[in-house]
């Protein structure tokens, strides 16, 4: 074999791996999918999981990982809550958000803020996978990773995340976001699912600047018993 | 099947290549995360503050917020500050300019004290990029060794580096307060 065609060879092993990672579904099977994850995300009244969140920039060469726990309640209250390697809680309850911190604490009403209403919405929605069907505000692409498939490097504009611990086969949802508001910050949100379509696994939000935020969720418990009171906003 | 053996070299070559400078990177260049509070006229905004600085006192860093969203990414170096990739809001020249005033003054204090910090504790002289620099280093030393930190001030701005690390910058100009409190290094 000459060198050409060993190049030829190579060029081509490549380009196939690349598409075959990453295997488009056509309207009719998305349209299918999409119910099939709905179906599971009403079925989701609350939930409590852990989340190690990575964030790699663009300009540094070193991760910023963080890690924390989560509650939701249906529809609309979630506690968010850093505790490595700084204490940080979000709380959303209806229209108020409450941020605390280590220096500071702070009340929000969601409804003054169009931002940050956008923002609650994206995660509301990443969490149960819901956020698929609002074609108002993204458009969606969903893919289908196949089995023993290493997780798609290409999607990302910059380096991969290593080492990722999402599903080895699933599915993954590309959301482009339409809003201005959102436009101003993501790129494109992608949405990770197990492989049984229940439960979303991780979300890899890819912003305009190059950076890549990949939240994973771990110790998922779907409709747990959690307390009212981790909601409290005052 | 030479032409292979040379494919496979050059394959592994580019491979190994950027490994040992990412490792040699890793040995020069000190990262520092900090702990931001930034006050705007009564009202709190945190975040987080990363930064890496070179031997050369270069600085290149990002605030993000807790959720690891980004605000935006600066650059410092002999004394010159460049705020890029600002998140919309922010991306608008008037704030920018604010900014980059600001930055530009608490970077040169926290390169200096990190600069003193590492002589203190490795005897060794860290390398700077001119004689200006140098002079402001011998002064950051000095000050490292008297008990007390004193505070700096610069026409609308003032600094306060405190003995635990922490370092709480002033614009009084347009009510703005930035602390940075060191999370790890």
């Amino acid at each position: 074999m000459t060198m050409k065609q060993l190049s030829l060879l190579l060029l081509v092993a490549v380009c196939s791996l690349q598409s075959w990672c990453q295997n488009k579904l056509t309207a009719e099977q998305q349209k299918q999918i999409i119910e099939k994850i709905d179906k599971a995300a009403s079925a989701v009244t609350s939930m409590q999981c852990d989340f190690t969140q990575t964030k790699r920039m663009k300009l540094l060469s070193k991760d910023m990982q963080s890690k924390g726990v989560m509650y939701f309640k249906r529809p609309d209250k979630l506690r968010w809550q850093y505790t490595s390697p700084y204490d940080y809680t979000f709380i959303l309850n209806g229209d108020k958000v409450h941020l605390k911190s280590a220096h500071s604490t702070q009340n929000i009403n969601v409804q003054g803020n169009k931002m940050f209403r956008q923002i609650t919405s994206i995660i509301l929605n990443s969490i149960t996978g819901a956020g698929l069907q609002s074609t108002s505000d993204f458009n969606v692409e969903l893919y289908q990773i196949p089995a023993e498939t290493p997780i798609p490097e290409r999607s990302s504009p910059t380096r991969s995340l290593s080492r990722s611990p999402i599903s080895p086969s699933g599915y993954f949802a590309k959301l482009y976001p339409k809003k201005k508001e959102v436009r101003q910050v993501y790129n494109v949100i992608e949405i990770y699912f197990n492989q049984s379509l229940t439960m979303v696994s991780s979300v890899k939000m890819i912003e305009k600047t190059g950076d890549v935020t990949q939240v994973n969720l771990t110790n998922v418990k779907p409709n747990a018993v959690v307390n009212e009171k981790l909601f409290d906003t005052h | 099947m030479r032409n292979c053996l040379t494919l496979i070299s050059l394959l592994w070559l580019l491979g190994t290549v950027p490994c040992r400078a990412d490792h040699v990177q890793q040995d020069s260049v000190r990262s520092c995360e900090y702990s931001l509070l930034m006050q705007v006229r009564g009202r709190e905004i945190t975040g987080i503050c990363m930064m890496n600085i070179e031997p050369d006192g270069r600085i290149v860093g990002t605030i993000v917020n807790e959720f690891g969203l980004k605000a935006f990414d600066f650059t410092y170096h002999a004394g010159k500050t460049k705020i890029i990739n600002a998140m919309g809001p922010l991306d608008k020249w008037y704030v920018k300019r604010v900014l980059r005033g600001d930055f530009a003054f608490i970077l040169t204090h926290i390169a200096l004290n990190k600069a003193a910090i590492k002589r203190k504790a490795t005897g060794r002289r860290p390398q700077v990029g001119n004689e200006q620099s140098q002079a402001c280093l011998d002064s950051a030393e000095r000050e490292q060794t008297r008990p007390k930190v004193k505070d700096a001030v610069h026409r609308k701005r003032s600094i306060a580096v405190l003995p635990n690390g922490h370092v709480r910058m002033e614009n009084h100009r347009y009510g703005i307060s930035y602390t940075f409190i060191p999370m790890r290094e």
